[in-house]
C-alpha cells in the first residue's frame, strides 16, 4: 500500500469530512455497496467507521487513488492506483476545466472548486442562498446568485480566513450534494461504440477492446465527486490553517 | 434494526445484483408463494412439530423475543424435526418459518438456542431465502438430471454458493447482536462438534482459524486445495464463521445495538 504524499494531508482532515469521502468511494447513491470497492470487508473499516475516520485515511487514500486509475495500469504498478495529479488532472479535463502541464495541485484545485462551486451555486434555494449570505456577513436584500459567486470565488483565490465559514457552508453543501446524488458530469460516449457494431468483425473486434478498456478504466462515477470532495477538504484545511 | 448496516458487504453486492436480474424476483416470487412454500408448509405440518407456548413455552419465548428484537413481523413459525444431528434452516417469503432439529435442542443451552434463533431470523429479514430456493432448485435439478444442469448452471451454480456463504456471515452478525458474541461463538463451537459439555476457550474456534490462515498461507498449493473444497459449500468452514463474527463485534454497529 503506497500512498501519494499529495493526499498526506487526509490525516489532518475532520472526521466528517473523512467519512464523506468513505461514503462517496463505497457506496452508490442508492446508499448500496459499489461491486468494485475493496473497502468495506477491511478490518480497519470495521473498527474505524465511521467515529475514528483519521485512524484509515491511508485505506481510504489508496481506495481513491486505485479507482482513479486503469484497472489494468493498476495490475503493472503492483496493485497501487493513479497519484492525485493525474487523477486530479484526468477530472479536471472530464469536467471541463482548463488546466496547463505547469499548474500545481493547488491551483488544478482551485479551477475545479470554482467550477463547482459555480454550479453549486447555481442549484442553491433561497434559503441555503441566504445562509451563505450570513456567513458573508451580506444583507438578506443583497441576495444574489452572481454576486455570492464572486465572493465566494474571490475568497477561495485570495484564501482570506474571516471568510473560511463561508467556504467550510459551500463545501458542506458539495458534500451533502455529492452524497444524495452522485455527480452531474458523467461522459456520453457510448454513441460511437453502438455504431462500430455495424460495421461486421473487425468493428466488433475493436469495439471488445474498446469495452475491456473502458471498463477497465478509471471509475469517474466515484472520482469525480471524491475528487471535488478532496479538493474541497484541501481548501477548508488550507483556510483553517491561515487561522492558526 | 438497520438491515443495510448489518449485511456483509459481499452479501449486499450479490443481493443487488440478484435484484437486478430481469425476470428472476417475479418468477421465483410466484415459484416459491404459490409452489415451494407450500410444500414446505405442508412437509412441516405433517411430520414435525409446532412450537407454541404451551408445548415449549421457553423456546416460544426465545423465538418472540429475538423476532421481536430483530424486527420481523409477524413472528415466524418455529418447527421442531426430528434429527439427531444438529440444524436449524428458514424458509419462506410470504409466510416464514424456522425448522430446528431435536439435535440442536438436546445440545445448546437458551443463549445457544438464541444465537441459532437470530441466526435464522437474519436470514428472514435480509430475504436470504427468496434467492436461495434458487440455488436450491439448481441442486435439486442436479439430482433429478444427473448433474445435468450443474454442467449448464455450473457458474451459476458456483456464483450462488459465493453468495451463499456471505449470506451466513450477515446472519452470524444477527446472532452476536442479539445473542452476544460469547453465545455466538460457543453455539458454532457446538455445532462444529456436536458434544454438549465443552470446557475451557468458548472462542477456541477463532484460535483454529488463525491456525487455518497460517496453514493456508504456507504455499499457493495450500491455498488452492482449500479454496477448490470451499468452492461447493454452501456455507463457509466453522472457524471462518467464527473469525468473521469476532471481526464484525469489534464494529460501531455491532456495539450500537
Amino acid at each position: 500500500m503506497v500512498v501519494d504524499s499529495n493526499l498526506s494531508f487526509l490525516q489532518h482532515c475532520c472526521n466528517d469530512d473523512l467519512k464523506a469521502l468513505s461514503d462517496i468511494l463505497t457506496f452508490d447513491g442508492n446508499g448500496e455497496p459499489r461491486m468494485t470497492e475493496q473497502l468495506l470487508n477491511t478490518s480497519t473499516y470495521i473498527t474505524h467507521y465511521p467515529y475514528a475516520m483519521q485512524g484509515m485515511w491511508r485505506e481510504l487514500a489508496c481506495e481513491y487513488q486505485k479507482f482513479g486509475g486503469n484497472t489494468i495500469a493498476n495490475l503493472s504498478r503492483r496493485g497501487n492506483g493513479a497519484h492525485y495529479d493525474e487523477i486530479l488532472s484526468d477530472v479536471c479535463h472530464k469536467v471541463g476545466v482548463d488546466t496547463k502541464k505547469c499548474m500545481t495541485i493547488e491551483e488544478m484545485e482551485l479551477s475545479l472548486l470554482q467550477k463547482v462551486f459555480s454550479e453549486a451555486i447555481y442549484t442553491m434555494n433561497t434559503s441555503e442562498l441566504r445562509e451563505l449570505a450570513k456567513e458573508y456577513d451580506l444583507q438578506d436584500k443583497d441576495i444574489d446568485k452572481q454576486m455570492l459567486l464572486t465572493v465566494v470565488l474571490m475568497s477561495i483565490r485570495r484564501g482570506r480566513g474571516c471568510i473560511a465559514s463561508g467556504i467550510w457552508y459551500v463545501c458542506n453543501y458539495i458534500s451533502r450534494m455529492l452524497l444524495g446524488q452522485g455527480v452531474l458530469f458523467i461522459g456520453k460516449a457510448s454513441l460511437g461504440r453502438f455504431i462500430s457494431v455495424l460495421s461486421g468483425p473487425i468493428g466488433w473486434g475493436a469495439t471488445t477492446a474498446w469495452a475491456i478498456w473502458d471498463i477497465a478504466s478509471p471509475a469517474y462515477r466515484v472520482t469525480i465527486p471524491a475528487t471535488i470532495l478532496i479538493a474541497s477538504m484541501h481548501v477548508k484545511l488550507y483556510t483553517i490553517r491561515q487561522i492558526a | 434494526m438497520d438491515i443495510r448496516q448489518i449485511t456483509h458487504p459481499e452479501d449486499a453486492k450479490a443481493m443487488k445484483m440478484l435484484r437486478r436480474t430481469p425476470f428472476l424476483r417475479p418468477i421465483v416470487k410466484l415459484v416459491m408463494k404459490e409452489g415451494l412454500e407450500k410444500q414446505m408448509l405442508g412437509e412441516l405440518l405433517a411430520q414435525t412439530m409446532l412450537v407454541t407456548s404451551e408445548n415449549m413455552p421457553e423456546l416460544h419465548d426465545i423465538l418472540v423475543k429475538t423476532a421481536h428484537s430483530i424486527g420481523i413481523k409477524p413472528t415466524p413459525a418455529l418447527y421442531i424435526y426430528n434429527d439427531p444431528q444438529p440444524n436449524a434452516y428458514t424458509y419462506g417469503e410470504t409466510s416464514t418459518f424456522i425448522a430446528v432439529s431435536s439435535g440442536l435442542l438436546d445440545i445448546m443451552n437458551n443463549d445457544e438456542l438464541t444465537a441459532v434463533i437470530a441466526h435464522e431470523c437474519g436470514h428472514i429479514a435480509c430475504h436470504h431465502t427468496f434467492y436461495k430456493s434458487l440455488l436450491n432448485e439448481i441442486l435439486y435439478l442436479g439430482d433429478f438430471t444427473i448433474g445435468i444442469s450443474f454442467g449448464l448452471l455450473g457458474p451459476i451454480e458456483l456464483s450462488l454458493m459465493y453468495w451463499s456463504r456471505r449470506a451466513e456471515f450477515s446472519a452470524d452478525r444477527f446472532s452476536v447482536l442479539v445473542a452476544g458474541e460469547e453465545a455466538t461463538q460457543s453455539a458454532l463451537l457446538k455445532l462444529a462438534c456436536g458434544c454438549k459439555n465443552i470446557t475451557g476457550r468458548k472462542d477456541q474456534l477463532i484460535v483454529q482459524a488463525q491456525q487455518y490462515f497460517a496453514m493456508q498461507d504456507e504455499s499457493t498449493w495450500n491455498k488452492i486445495q482449500q479454496n477448490c473444497r470451499m468452492a461447493f459449500y454452501s456455507h463457509p468452514q466453522m472457524c471462518i464463521r467464527a473469525y468473521e463474527a469476532h471481526r464484525w463485534s469489534k464494529s460501531f454497529f455491532a456495539n450500537k445495538h
